[in-house]
C-alpha cells in the first residue's frame, strides 16, 4: 500500500469529500438484454392496448372504423352519462364490464334523448353473424348478440345488447315496435326447468317479478359463472322494461350480486 | 468555580460529540467498513476517532476531521493487519490502482511535496464533471467497491472501471506534464 497514494487522497478538499456522498442522480435501471426483450414485449402490448383507447377518444367527434366501434364508443359515453350515482360508479369498478352495467340503466327515451333523434321504428336488423336467437316460442342456447336497432340513415344508433348466456336457455318472445326484446326462460323445456331449478335464488322457487317504487317491473336472475376464469365470478340477467340485460361481476357471491342489483333496481327511475 | 467551569466544558464537549456521532456516525462506519470489512472494527475506529476528537482542540470542520481520522485509523489498522500477509481486499485493490498514477513510495518521497500533490489532485478533480469526480472520490477516498458505485450511479461495473481508468490516466498525464512525477 503506497503511503503516497493514501496521503494524496487524504488531503483533498472537505467539500469534495462530502459532496461525493450526496445521492447521485440515477440514470435509470440498466436492463439486461433479456429484461429488455420483455420490456419491449410489454411496451408493444401496452401500445396495442393504448393506441385504440387513444384513437377511440380522438374519434369521439370524428369518425369510426365501423358501426360497431362507433356504437361501442357511444355506449361508453352513454354509460358515464347515465350512471346513476357515485355508489354505482364505485360498484362499476368491480364489474367485469362497465358496459354491461350501464345497459342495466338505459331506457329507450334516454337513448333517444342522448342520440338526439328518434330511433327508427320497425327496422329490426339483426346481424346474422352474431345472432343466434330463435323466436316463435322456440328455445335457444349459447352465446347471443343482439343488435336490434339500426339507423337507416347510418347515423349512430346501432345499439348492441351484448350478452353471454353460456348455456342458459331463453327465447325471444316478442319484438315490439319499440324494439323491446323480452328474454325469458322457457319453462316448457327440460333445460329451462333445470336452469330455473339450479340458478334462481327466489324463495318460492318461481320467477319473481319485482316492481320498484317508481313502477318499473324487473326480474333478476343470478348465478355463479361457471365459465368465468376468476373466483366468485357471477353472472345473471336483469329483465327490465322488457329488455334483458346480462350482468357479470367479479368478487361477488351470487347472493351479494343479487342484493346489490336489487338495491339498484329499487331506486331506478 | 474552576471545577464547575471544567464541568461545563465537559458537558459541552459531550454534547458536541453526541451530535457529531449522530450526524456523521453512519458515514464514518461506512468508511471504516469499506476498508476493514468488519462491523466491530469499524465501530472501534469510530470510537477511536471520537476519543481523538475529545482529546483534541476541536477542529474547524469537525465532521470532515472525524471522517478523515476514521479513514486513517482504519487504514492503519488494515496495514497492521496485512503486515504479515498481503491482503487482497477492496481497499488494497483501490489503493494499488492509484499507485499506477502516483508511482512508488520512494519515487514519491523524492519528489514529494505534499502540497504540490494535493493541489494537483484538487485542481484535477475540480476540472472533472461532478459525476466523474464523485465516482473517483467514492472509489479512492471512501474506498467503495466498484460494484457499489455502479449500483449507486445506475451504471455497469465496466463503465465505472472505465471511468476510473481514464481518470487515473488523465491524472498521471497531468502529473507528468507538470513535472511532478
Amino acid at each position: 500500500m503506497s503511503k503516497n497514494a493514501l496521503e494524496m487522497m487524504n488531503n483533498i478538499d472537505d467539500d469534495m469529500i462530502f459532496s461525493a456522498m450526496e445521492t447521485p442522480k440515477k440514470k435509470g435501471k440498466i436492463l439486461s438484454f433479456k429484461k429488455l426483450r420483455w420490456t419491449a414485449v410489454a411496451a408493444a402490448l401496452a401500445l396495442i392496448v393504448a393506441v385504440p383507447v387513444v384513437a377511440e377518444t380522438l374519434r369521439l367527434e370524428t369518425e369510426y372504423n365501423s358501426e360497431e366501434e362507433k356504437w361501442e364508443v357511444k355506449s361508453r359515453e352513454f354509460v358515464s352519462y347515465y350512471s346513476l350515482s357515485e355508489e354505482i360508479r364505485e360498484d362499476a369498478k368491480n364489474w367485469k364490464d362497465l358496459f354491461a352495467l350501464g345497459k342495466a340503466f338505459w331506457r329507450m327515451e334516454q337513448v333517444e334523448e342522448y342520440l338526439g333523434f328518434e330511433l327508427p321504428k320497425n327496422k329490426y336488423l339483426p346481424n346474422p353473424s352474431y345472432f343466434s336467437i330463435r323466436s316463435e316460442g322456440k328455445s335457444y342456447q349459447g352465446k347471443y348478440w343482439v343488435r336490434p336497432w339500426s339507423d337507416p340513415e347510418g347515423k349512430v344508433c346501432d345499439i348492441t345488447i351484448k350478452g353471454t348466456t353460456n348455456g342458459h336457455l331463453g327465447r325471444i318472445t316478442e319484438i315490439t315496435t319499440t324494439y323491446r326484446i323480452e328474454t325469458a326462460i322457457d319453462e316448457t323445456t327440460l333445460a329451462g326447468r333445470d336452469f330455473l331449478k339450479e340458478n334462481r335464488l327466489h324463495k318460492n322457487g318461481e320467477l319473481e317479478t319485482f316492481t320498484n317504487p317508481n313502477g318499473i317491473d324487473y326480474v333478476i336472475f343470478v348465478k355463479r359463472n361457471k365459465t368465468g376464469q376468476g373466483l366468485n365470478g357471477v353472472e345473471g340477467y336483469i329483465v327490465v322494461d322488457g329488455i334483458s340485460i346480462t350482468v357479470e361481476a367479479r368478487g361477488y357471491q351470487p347472493e351479494e350480486l343479487y342484493e346489490r342489483v336489487k338495491t339498484v333496481m329499487e331506486n331506478f327511475e | 468555580m474552576e471545577k464547575a467551569k471544567r464541568r461545563c466544558v465537559i458537558l459541552e464537549k459531550e454534547k458536541i460529540l453526541e451530535e457529531l456521532s449522530e450526524k456523521y456516525g453512519k458515514l464514518c462506519r461506512t468508511i471504516a467498513k469499506n476498508i476493514l470489512h468488519n462491523d466491530e472494527d469499524a465501530e472501534e475506529c469510530l470510537n477511536d476517532a471520537l476519543l481523538a476528537l475529545w482529546n483534541s482542540d476541536f477542529p474547524e470542520n469537525p465532521g470532515a476531521w472525524l471522517c478523515k481520522t476514521v479513514r486513517n485509523i482504519a487504514l492503519n489498522r488494515l496495514k497492521y493487519r496485512s503486515a504479515e500477509k498481503r491482503g487482497n481486499g477492496n481497499a488494497e485493490i483501490a489503493l494499488s490502482e492509484l499507485e499506477e498514477c502516483v508511482s512508488a513510495e520512494d519515487e514519491a518521497k523524492n519528489c514529494i511535496d505534499e502540497i504540490v500533490f494535493r493541489d494537483a489532485l484538487e485542481d484535477f478533480l475540480r476540472k472533472q464533471p461532478a459525476e466523474k469526480r464523485n465516482i473517483f472520490i467514492r472509489r479512492y477516498w471512501y474506498l467503495f467497491s466498484v460494484s457499489e458505485i455502479a449500483k449507486d450511479y445506475g451504471m455497469t461495473e465496466s463503465k465505472v472501471k472505465s471511468v476510473l481508468f481514464r481518470m487515473r490516466n488523465d491524472f498521471r498525464k497531468k502529473l507528468e506534464k507538470e513535472d511532478i512525477v
